[in-house]
């Protein structure tokens, strides 16, 4: 318990020294994609705001796709503060590892949408909070709340719808990153006797519109599900059970393996 | 009811049936049994006795603030000045039997000027009713015999052997030969029960809710001052929360204010808690819902719900520790935040097995999540995004096998370069009318500018009792 504990409290205190000091050590969520984490220097820096444009309500599933991997990189529950009752599925978050346990959704009036999140971010707990919504923050709001993840170390990230025709996002900003994340056609995989190709792996357009200390960017993101299958074996064959064979026809090893299987 | 005395079993309370069949406490438990063959008995069982005479206790608060415990089976009320609130006496001691029996006991009571001659008389029947006038207990103690005084045994049975059978006897003899031959304690039961000496009942108290008011010297309105005084009550009742070994799980706040209203704020908590720190945060993040207005006089804090604190003294003063504790809820933050205001919902999404995705889940609150459903079983994948009501969308085009080509959303047109599908899902045809023989197709589809969506149309096509063809759309990927 001590070593743990003592291990927070010096962090702590190097957070606090941290106002003082230019060269403090942070964290960074790194973002899975290495030509992004190599340019952002290992990823997104905790202890900091983010801001993600969506351009259109149906694409906040590319927004999604790059989020949900580096909400699941940090620390600590997630708090999914909105002004309107959230669409998200738990189902749906499960797969890319973001467990339902550590999900919290605050719904909030409009008024008091980032009260709350500061709130969750400037506590003494540990919190990853994403801000939904159509408010756009002003300057001082968000450097009130950047005060306070300073404070904290927690992160907090922005997903706030912004049209590309209204708000191209060149307005400045005082969130460490920018993003506006849209969907890109990805590689069809075609299969004979379909009609339709499958899609491929997951392509994002990203475009890192301001860093803070850094040049803007845009990269054409591979999502790629690492793993072979993309699901976990065992859902795989307790859906797809193989039909069963009468135990003569099976070779002996395998007859072996079942029956001591089945013991 | 029988237990175990003497390396034998001895009937130690009886059923009014099993006494009109001749059974009477104190009966060897084998010869009982001999007399009523069929003889249904249970042994003693000394902790539940003493809660549910706890409970009886605290049960009897109605009649006067003082009841007593007469362990193991007896209760005592001192009753002084109470009676006219009940009619009298009489009415008083009617009306406890009556409560009694409603609630299923067989009981006798005596009313008397002392609490032992009370029990005295109470213990030598069974199912009566005895009232004593003032300064007549002697007279009523008389004919009782010594055993209804709370003796040892040994001297009962040496009282026995002397031919002292009741209590008048032994009230008329001497009392130095008597103090010598058994002891003090002989006497002080007698001089107890014929009022010739007082011994004090020790009162039972219930427990009761933990509750502070202070008047304030001058009324205050401001919300530092209001802090001040929150300040200082929280740490005094943490203090007697701790030493109950309980956790707040709820506060009520009242400010009393000058012209006699009162403002009330309430706080809960998601865990039992004695944390200062904690309470005094949760109550100051209230303070703009009092309003002073000329100023507060008194302030009241109140428990009004507590539960035991499950850790010990092993809870560390250091912040939250362990690795395993890393993704669990912070319990302060969840609090602060359910109590705070502008905040319309706080809860969390449980997933769940249902026919149709917008069922899928339910909304619990904060750390009450039971083990959810194992979503690796979900063999299609599911959108991050759904709609609980979906999107209708006007497909225009259809490949042979039933999946869209292009469909409009919103007066616009999306050509569809890639699709998944279809995932049949069936309607819970046990639930309602409607959803019997429903069906729904999935299909995920890529959008040529790359965005991915959950369509789905409703029934199969071919049979109108599946549904009517539309299509929607439900999710975003």
């Amino acid at each position: 318990m001590t070593m743990d504990a003592l291990a927070r409290l010096r962090e702590q205190v190097r957070r606090l020294e941290r106002r003082d000091l230019s060269h403090s050590h942070s964290d960074t969520l790194a973002t899975g994609h290495s030509a992004v984490d190599a340019h952002l220097g290992g990823g997104l820096k905790t202890g900091s705001m983010h801001d993600f444009l969506i351009s259109d309500p149906v694409e906040i599933g590319a927004s999604l796709a790059m989020l949900l991997p580096i909400l699941q990189e940090g620390r600590g529950p997630v708090f999914w503060i909105s002004d309107t009752p959230a669409e998200l599925n738990a189902w749906g978050l499960h797969q890319p590892g973001l467990s339902p346990e550590t999900l919290v959704c605050i719904e909030t009036d409009p008024a008091s949408l980032l009260a709350v999140a500061e709130d969750v971010l400037r506590g003494p707990e540990r919190a990853l909070a994403v801000i939904t919504g159509s408010h756009v923050p002003s300057l001082k709001e968000i450097r009130r709340l950047n005060l306070a993840v300073e404070a904290s170390g927690n992160t907090g990230f922005f997903l706030r719808l912004a049209p590309l025709t209204r708000a191209p996002g060149k307005d400045p900003c005082a969130c460490a990153t920018r993003w506006r994340i849209l969907s890109h056609s990805s590689a069809p995989r075609f299969f004979p006797g379909l009609a339709m190709p499958l899609p491929g792996s997951r392509r994002l357009s990203a475009a890192l519109l301001r860093v803070r200390g850094g040049r803007p960017a845009h990269w054409i993101l591979d999502c790629t599900d690492h793993a072979p299958l993309s699901r976990s074996l065992d859902a795989l064959l307790a859906h797809r059970a193989p039909p069963a064979l009468p135990p003569g026809r099976l070779p002996d090893r395998q007859a072996a393996r079942c029956a001591r299987a089945g013991t | 009811m029988h237990a175990l005395a003497h390396n034998r079993h001895t009937v130690t309370g009886v059923s009014p049936a099993a006494l009109a069949a001749g059974l009477t406490p104190g009966m060897p438990l084998a010869q009982a049994r001999s007399l009523v063959p069929d003889l249904l008995t249970a042994e003693e069982d000394a902790d539940t006795q003493r809660v549910a005479l706890t409970d009886l206790c605290s049960w009897l608060i109605w009649l006067s603030p003082l009841p007593a415990f007469d362990a193991p089976d007896g209760l005592y009320s001192d009753t002084t000045g109470c009676a006219h609130l009940y009619g009298g006496e009489t009415a008083m001691l009617d009306l406890v039997r009556e409560r009694l029996k409603a609630r299923g006991h067989s009981c006798s009571l005596a009313l008397s000027d002392t609490a032992a001659a009370s029990r005295a008389l109470a213990r030598s029947a069974i199912d009566r009713i005895c009232l004593v006038p003032s300064g007549q207990q002697k007279e009523a103690l008389q004919p009782l015999p010594c055993s209804a005084l709370p003796l040892p045994e040994k001297t009962l049975s040496s009282l026995t052997r002397l031919g002292l059978n009741t209590i008048g006897a032994l009230a008329d003899l001497p009392r130095a030969p008597l103090a010598k031959r058994f002891g003090a304690e002989l006497l002080s039961c007698l001089d107890d029960a014929l009022g010739r000496q007082a011994s004090p009942l020790s009162v039972f108290q219930p427990v009761d809710r933990i509750s502070l008011t202070r008047s304030l010297v001058e009324p205050i309105s401001t919300p530092e001052a209001i802090a001040t005084v929150i300040a200082a009550l929280v740490p005094v009742v943490c203090e007697k929360l701790v030493a109950r070994g309980e956790g707040a799980r709820q506060l009520d706040f009242l400010c009393v204010r000058v012209d006699g209203s009162i403002q009330a704020v309430r706080v809960g908590t998601s865990d039992p808690t004695a944390d200062g720190m904690r309470l005094t945060r949760l109550l100051k993040d209230q303070i703009p819902q009092i309003a002073p207005e000329f100023g507060i006089e008194t302030v009241i804090l109140t428990v009004s719900a507590n539960e035991p604190l499950e850790a010990g003294p092993e809870r560390s003063v250091l912040p939250d520790v362990g690795a395993s504790s890393e993704h669990a809820l912070p319990a302060t933050l969840i609090d602060r935040l359910l109590n705070r205001p502008g905040i319309v919902s706080v809860h969390q999404l449980a997933p769940r097995f249902s026919a149709w995705p917008e069922d899928g889940q339910s909304r619990v609150s904060p750390g009450d999540m039971a083990k959810p459903p194992l979503a690796s079983q979900m063999l299609w994948a599911r959108p991050n995004i759904v709609f609980d009501l979906p999107v209708r969308v006007q497909v225009t085009a259809l490949l042979p096998d039933g999946a869209p080509r292009q469909f409009v959303l919103k007066r616009q047109t999306h050509r569809i370069a890639a699709a998944d599908g279809p995932e049949r899902l069936l309607g819970e045809w046990w639930q309602t009318s409607e959803s019997y023989g429903a069906i729904r197709d999935y299909w995920q589809v890529e959008t040529t500018t790359g965005l991915r969506l959950w369509l789905f149309r409703k029934g199969d096509e071919a049979h109108a009792w599946s549904g009517s063809g539309d299509w929607f759309l439900q999710g975003v990927f």
